[in-house]
């Protein structure tokens, strides 16, 4: 009876034992026994896989093959702890035999014996191998990100729905002369800039996250509590979330602060360069006593010719000019508009109380005009500049002989 | 309304008009003087125009009336300082004032007026 009830018993251990064989060999973790001197003594097939190794061909190996140097020594201190019943996880790089590296996260559950010495444990590990791979990439991207925020001068800044800072750059903290970045979270342009600067980027970015449409490269003037006016050339975009939903926007702005001041006193130089030009190519010239000359050289626009009665005008009022010479003999071309300003030139010369004479028709000129239907009315007219100055002279030498 | 300043040197009658004229104002000063022109034996009127920036189409146009008026009198005119702002203004309203003759200023005016007066006269 006891005999039978014995092999019941066997029968019974030796199916036990086998489903745990079944379990431990089937589980998706990896499971190994490691002796003393941290050499596998068994391991499950998804161990073997692991380490890269033949199912079944972990045995008998040495951890220390699949480590690194200093990373085993570590690994050595981990598992062979003194104290007991002290489960210790950490993770171990692996260069498993297939070639892949892996990370493993492992859990050693150390053994002892009855004078307390470690005599080897029971080592339990999780293939983390996409987590870990998946961190570093996030850190990459995240130093990739960092060195940019930290580097470029350009100022970025990723804002809220509110547009308040999320994200900046150094640059940018430096720029608002903050210590830190941390001292722009959750602050506004409101913080940083006097309201007429601060509202209309604020209009700005309400309305790219409204529309969804970027500002390209706008010029942006920005006016600092302390006075200062910088200049910056802004672009900004959305951002989108999970959902597709706008939750903010991205910025950069780029300091153009000394190109601006450099255009503008270009554009200076230049105003001040044409008004120089314009002078001279209208000039009026004292030729006699109460006589002024204005020969009027190439084209003559609308600008010109305003400039031309402008400057005459001025000067007959000042000098108190009694006749002005308008010599066109110089002039490439007359069409109605030109004979029409040089008329009204004329007629304002005569208003402002002086006389006005119109030398240098030529034929060409003269039949131009009478082929324009063009009355040059009262206006007196002279073949040549030479006709124009003796009419002049003589008319004055009259004058003095009554006197 | 403002008051217009008159003055008779010898025969002829200075009006300075000071300040810009809008409307009534206006038409009545140009009323003034033809009346003044009328009532005295005034041969010549210059009007002085020196203290105005601006003239616009209303007064150009009443000047111009004024000038025929007195004309029509057998009065001669002269216009007086009219600055470059303002026969620019007068030429671009298309207002050349070709009958009424003008100076830079009151002795030049004066001057041709005479002129003017004695030539008439004989």
């Amino acid at each position: 009876m006891a005999r039978k009830n014995n092999k019941k018993e066997i029968e019974k251990l030796r199916r036990e034992n086998e489903e745990y064989r079944k379990l431990i060999e089937e589980m998706s973790e990896g499971f190994a026994y490691l002796e003393e001197d941290l050499t596998f003594s068994f391991s499950n097939p998804a161990c073997d896989s692991a380490f890269g190794v033949t199912e079944g061909k972990l045995m008998g190996r040495k951890l220390k093959d699949f480590l690194s140097p200093e990373s085993f020594k570590e690994v050595k201190k981990s598992i062979r702890t003194k104290e007991k019943k002290k489960k210790s996880v950490f993770e171990i790089e692996v260069n498993a035999e297939d070639g892949e590296r892996r990370y493993l996260l492992t859990r050693s559950n150390p053994r002892f014996d009855e004078k307390g010495e470690f005599v080897g444990s029971f080592v339990f590990f999780y293939n983390i191998t996409k987590r870990v791979k998946l961190e570093e990439e996030l850190i990459f991207e995240r130093s990739l990100l960092n060195s940019l925020l930290n580097t470029i001068p350009d100022h970025i800044y990723f804002k809220d729905e509110k547009s308040r800072f999320i994200k900046v750059s150094k640059s940018l903290a430096e720029w608002f002369n903050v210590k830190s970045v941390d001292g722009l979270m959750g602050k506004t342009d409101f913080d940083f800039f006097t309201e007429e600067h601060a509202r209309p980027a604020f209009e700005d970015e309400q309305e790219i996250m409204k529309t969804g449409n970027p500002i390209e490269g706008k010029v942006e003037k920005e006016t600092h509590p302390d006075g200062r006016i910088t200049w910056v050339s802004t672009t900004k975009v959305p951002r989108y979330g999970k959902k597709g939903n706008v939750i903010g926007i991205l910025g950069i702005s780029r300091d153009v602060t000394e190109k601006k001041l450099w255009e503008e006193e270009r554009e200076k130089k230049l105003e001040a360069q044409r008004e120089e030009l314009m002078e001279l190519s209208t000039p009026v010239i004292d030729v006699w006593e109460g006589v002024l000359t204005v020969p009027i050289l190439g084209s003559l626009d609308s600008e010109r010719a305003s400039r031309i009665s402008e400057s005459l005008l001025t000067q007959i009022v000042e000098e108190k000019a009694a006749v002005a010479i308008i010599d066109i003999s110089g002039i490439s071309a007359v069409d109605s508009a030109v004979a029409d300003r040089l008329i009204r030139t004329a007629k304002a010369v005569r208003l402002v109380g002086a006389e006005a004479i119109l030398t240098g028709v030529g034929v060409e000129i003269a039949q131009t005009i009478a082929d324009l239907g063009i009355d040059m009315g009262s206006l007196k007219t002279m073949a040549t500049l030479k006709d124009g100055l003796r009419y002049v002279i003589s008319r004055k030498n009259i004058k003095k002989e009554e006197d | 309304m403002a008051r217009l300043t008159r003055m008779h040197l010898g025969d002829i009658l200075v009006v300075p008009i000071q300040e810009e004229l809008h409307d009534t104002a206006a038409e009545e000063a140009g009323e003034k003087i033809i009346r003044e022109a009328d009532n005295s034996n005034i041969k010549g009127v210059a009007i002085d125009i020196s203290a105005l920036d601006i003239v616009d189409s209303f007064l150009g146009r009443l000047l111009q009336k004024i000038a025929w008026g007195l004309r029509a009198m057998g009065k001669e005119v002269i216009l007086v300082g009219i600055q470059p702002e303002v026969a620019v203004a007068l030429v671009e309203l298309g207002l050349y004032l070709e009958e009424i003759n003008t100076a830079f200023e009151l002795d030049s005016a004066l001057e041709k007026l005479r002129e003017m007066i004695k030539k008439g006269s004989t």
